[in-house]
């Protein structure tokens, strides 16, 4: 495939050198002159040194005939301009990173038909989404999250104690957002029905928003005793903000410690609810007044990879059971996968590999995408690009003619993601999150895309 | 200083009471035509003449110069503006009532603009119908403020009429949500308007006559006070009557920004009336309180139920939206109810309305602040923006709020005193009540200035000094004191 990307920052250059390893055509754009020297020795890449935001340029990179164009520069300005260039200039797909939240909130403008968007990538938001992830589900199985985080799958066991226990499917109201996928009893997988009648210890596995999620999977469990999880986090960096939004619910009292006055009183005016301490975690006086050894997770998500590492570990000594960072710097991602263990450290995400994981996910040219495996690899969660060429486009979800074994979990239509039901149309180019037995999963790609 | 547009200021403050003069003087004819007093009519046209005369001079004397206004000009105006109309509004008396004293027609004129509503006059149904509509209009020109009523709303003053509304009405023009503070003043008057209407359709309706309906309405949406009659509203022993003014009270006493905030009512908006929740609430537990206490007085619980009720929300919202109508001498209930009475006359009605009282907002600011402050206390460095009508407030608004209420307690510990000093034989409740009834612009008090009885009794410097504080009361103590600073007149160098 053809690809563009314009800047070679920390997160274009990895993805250029991974595309470029996956056997991709890439151009890259650089502004800098010694970075595009770089880039040039080191990467199978063609490289254009100009400005990503000029027409030019652009043409010169072929953008017209690209299949996939990526702005990746650190400047959400620089980089819609040019995307919003690039798409009046014929590119097929735009990519674009962005860190200003506001330009994902569609209510009162959809920036990304505005500008001629595809994908906006966070990476600070999708490195809270990794984050939040294992806070909002400790301990849990299989939680997969596409579309940015707004639909999860998760498996939940129901209780004897649970209200539901007993009861048809059809006559428990559950949020229009959510749909139970698959339920496992005696070792069993079955598809539910409006008639199946849950049982006490039978698996449930459940599909929808995550905020929903969060709230009805205590239903399932008669998890009632609603202890709250406390979260600390330190620097109130964008992963931090994102953490706070993902975080947004009775269950989880956070805290946030920040150095910098003007960040505390901007962060405490816009979150009502989150505890502001200004200071610096690298303060053992102030951890110990603030009891972080008490919290149940600590999150570091600073700018700074080192003070990252040092008060992770303080808080470990404290004595917080859970702790988690931010690594921004490549150099040491790979030292600190094989010390986790020792640190302590539980969940370490890098801003750059989650961007580039998400970049290949959009890139794939695979029939399917696997999201996650449910039940020793018999069932598979895949995400399906519709095409024209299968049966299934145009039509409502109820007049297809599904394989046996299949659950439609999500529909991603453009920017957003939902739970659909059964008079739902879905249209090419649309993609589809199935739930489905793996030996079936031949029956469901025929059907979509031919 | 620009003294040039102060004194044009000046001018149209002043030409406007003599355009209300005219009015009053057109009152006195049409009602009193049957038996002509000579002296009326000649008193009328002296104050006419007097006040455009004042007004001329004030007009020449500013004929020339620039327009330029700052905030130095925006505080003399203020300040000197209302010294002026009270001045001017005392002359009515003055020539009109054989034997009333300077001091008498002062007190009486700056108790009518500031909306304060004490009297020295006993009975005042048998005097000239044209002051009796004079002294209750002077309530309804001063509700919204004498410089704010005339003079915001001449476009030639630019942001200058800002500074204006910002340091006359308790609220701040950036409330106003509008491109123009002008246009922002136009909504408030159109609301004080369609109140003032209202008010007096439904005082009309329920049985009053032209002229009385007319003056109570003009005491009653002002939260002013004043009334025709020496027994006040219990004059017209009418439970309908009652109710419409405790409504009216009410809303004189509310927000004026959140009532326009409210007729194009938009969902978030609910949470942008703190204040105007809080005030109500007061409103509602100190009612029920002083009725329970009503209730377990022997005297009272024989009456009837309703009436008591209705007699302390009367009594409560009278005083709490500092009108200081009164249908129950409340002289004669249990002490604790003068206790809670005077702790309403502090806290006032809402920021943006014509209550009086240091404004129910400040306290519920403080007390945000005293919170924080104890915090702070065992974990300094956590942060906590306040949040009032569910803005966030600056820290230097914070401090400007918590200023002004030690400023108050300042002024009215020191006032105290001197009222004492002044008056050696007043009871220590008569006292304090006069003190707290005057600068906080209610109006009765306890004891010798309670509800039955008035401010005639004291002496002439008490009388003045009073008039001083009411004034200094109704325009939030900072443009008269700035007055008395010697930096203010003085050219910086």
């Amino acid at each position: 495939m053809k690809i563009v990307v314009v800047g070679a920052g920390n997160v274009g250059f990895f993805i250029c050198q991974t595309l470029s390893e996956r056997g991709h055509h890439v151009t890259l754009i650089e502004q800098a002159a010694h970075v595009a020297t770089e880039v040039d020795d080191n990467i199978n890449v063609r490289v254009i040194q100009g400005n990503g935001v000029t027409a030019g340029t652009l043409v010169q990179a072929e953008v017209s005939e690209c299949d996939y164009f990526l702005a990746m520069t650190s400047d959400d300005r620089t980089n819609i301009l040019s995307c919003s260039l690039a798409k009046a200039l014929g590119a097929s797909t735009t990519i674009t990173r962005v860190h200003d939240q506001t330009y994902a909130d569609n209510s009162v403008v959809n920036y990304q038909l505005h500008f001629g968007i595809d994908y906006l990538l966070n990476p600070e938001a999708l490195c809270a989404v990794e984050l939040a992830k294992h806070i909002r589900n400790p301990g849990r199985v299989a939680v997969e999250n596409f579309a940015r985080g707004q639909i999860e799958v998760q498996v939940a066991t129901v209780s004897p104690r649970s209200r539901f226990v007993n009861r048809k499917l059809m006559d428990i109201r559950l949020d229009k957002s959510i749909r139970i996928g698959y339920i496992e009893r005696d070792g069993t997988m079955e598809v539910a029905t409006a008639e199946t009648i849950l049982r006490e210890g039978d698996s449930v596995t459940l599909v929808g928003h995550a905020d929903a999620l969060l709230n009805i999977r205590p239903e399932f469990e008669a998890d009632r005793d609603g202890r709250t999880i406390g979260v600390c986090l330190f620097g109130a960096s964008e992963t931090s903000i994102a953490m706070i939004r993902l975080l947004n619910n009775p269950r989880f009292k956070v805290r946030i410690l920040e150095n910098d006055a003007a960040l505390c009183r901007q962060i405490a005016e816009r979150f009502s609810n989150v505890t502001v301490i200004q200071g610096s975690a690298t303060s053992l006086r102030l951890m110990e007044e603030e009891h972080i050894g008490e919290s149940d997770y600590f999150v570091a998500c600073t700018k700074k990879d080192e003070d990252n590492i040092m008060t992770c570990l303080q808080a470990s000594k404290l004595g917080t059971e859970h702790v988690q960072l931010v690594i921004n710097k490549p150099d040491y991602e790979d030292i600190l996968d094989e010390m986790s263990q020792t640190l302590g450290v539980e969940t370490a995400v890098a801003p750059r590999v989650v961007t580039v994981n998400e970049v290949l996910r959009i890139t794939s040219e695979a029939d399917f995408v696997e999201l996650a495996s449910l039940s020793n690899d018999t069932i598979k969660v895949i995400e399906v690009k519709l095409n024209n060429k299968g049966d299934a486009a145009g039509k409502k979800l109820r007049e297809i003619k599904w394989p046996p074994s299949c659950v439609i979990a999500a529909v991603l239509h453009k920017f957003e993601a939902s739970v659909p039901n059964a008079d739902d149309r879905i249209i090419a180019s649309d993609r589809v999150v199935a739930i489905i037995e793996r030996k079936q999963i031949r029956d469901l790609l025929k059907l979509l895309r031919g | 200083m620009n003294l040039s547009i102060i004194f044009k200021l000046l001018s149209v403050i002043l030409l406007t009471l003599t355009a209300c003069f005219c009015i009053s003087f057109a009152v006195e004819i049409i009602i009193n035509s049957e038996h002509y007093h000579s002296a009326n009519i000649a008193g009328w046209l002296a104050c006419i003449a007097i006040g455009a005369a004042t007004s001329l001079i004030f007009y020449m004397l500013s004929y020339k110069g620039d327009l330029r206004m700052y905030r130095r000009e925006a505080m003399a105006t203020i300040g000197l503006g209302w010294i002026a109309a009270s001045l001017l509004g005392a002359l009515p008396y003055l020539l009109l009532l054989p034997g009333c004293t300077f001091a008498n027609a002062l007190f009486e004129s700056a108790s009518g603009l500031t909306t304060t509503g004490a009297s020295v006059f006993g009975d005042f149904s048998h005097k000239s119908p044209g002051l009796m509509f004079w002294r209750c209009m002077s309530q309804w020109i001063g509700g919204l403020g004498v410089v704010v009523f005339f003079v915001a709303l001449l476009s030639f003053l630019g942001a200058g009429a800002k500074i204006l509304y910002n340091n006359e009405a308790s609220a701040q023009a950036n409330e106003l949500d509008v491109s123009r503070v002008q246009l922002g003043v136009w909504r408030i008057f159109v609301v004080y308007a369609t109140l003032s209407t209202a008010c007096l359709t439904g005082y009309k309706l329920a049985g009053m006559g032209w002229y009385d309906a007319i003056i109570h309405m003009f005491t009653t949406v002002s939260t002013g006070g004043f009334s025709a009659h020496e027994g006040s509203m219990a004059t017209f022993n009418s439970p309908l009557i009652e109710t419409i003014c405790i409504v009216f009270m009410i809303l004189g006493g509310t927000s004026f920004i959140a009532m326009i905030r409210m007729t194009h009512m938009r969902r978030e908006d609910l949470r942008r009336f703190t204040e105007v929740y809080a005030y109500l609430a007061v409103l509602a537990v100190a009612s029920i309180i002083i009725f329970l206490f009503l209730m377990r007085d022997a005297q009272w619980a024989s009456s009837d139920m309703i009436d008591s009720l209705r007699d302390s929300a009367f009594q409560v919202v009278s005083i709490m939206t500092s009108t200081g109508y009164s249908t129950a001498d409340y002289q004669l209930w249990a002490p604790i109810t003068h206790v809670l009475l005077l702790c309403l006359m502090v806290l006032g009605g809402c920021t943006g309305s014509t209550a009086g009282g240091l404004k129910i907002v400040r306290f519920i600011v403080a007390t945000k602040v005293c919170l924080r402050q104890i915090e702070r206390s065992y974990r300094s460095r956590v942060v906590r923006p306040i949040k009032i009508n569910g803005r966030v407030m600056e820290e230097s608004t914070l401090e400007q709020g918590t200023t002004f209420l030690v400023l108050a307690g300042g002024i009215l510990f020191f006032s105290t005193i001197i009222v004492a000093i002044l008056e050696p034989q007043m009871s220590a409740a008569g006292t304090i009540s006069a003190t707290f009834a005057t600068l906080l612009n209610i109006g009765p008090g306890l004891n010798e200035v309670g509800p039955s009885q008035n401010y005639g009794l004291l002496h002439d410097s008490t009388k003045i000094f009073l008039s001083v504080l009411m004034i200094l009361g109704r325009i939030e103590f900072y443009a008269l004191l700035a007055l008395l600073m010697p930096g203010m007149w003085k050219r910086f160098n």
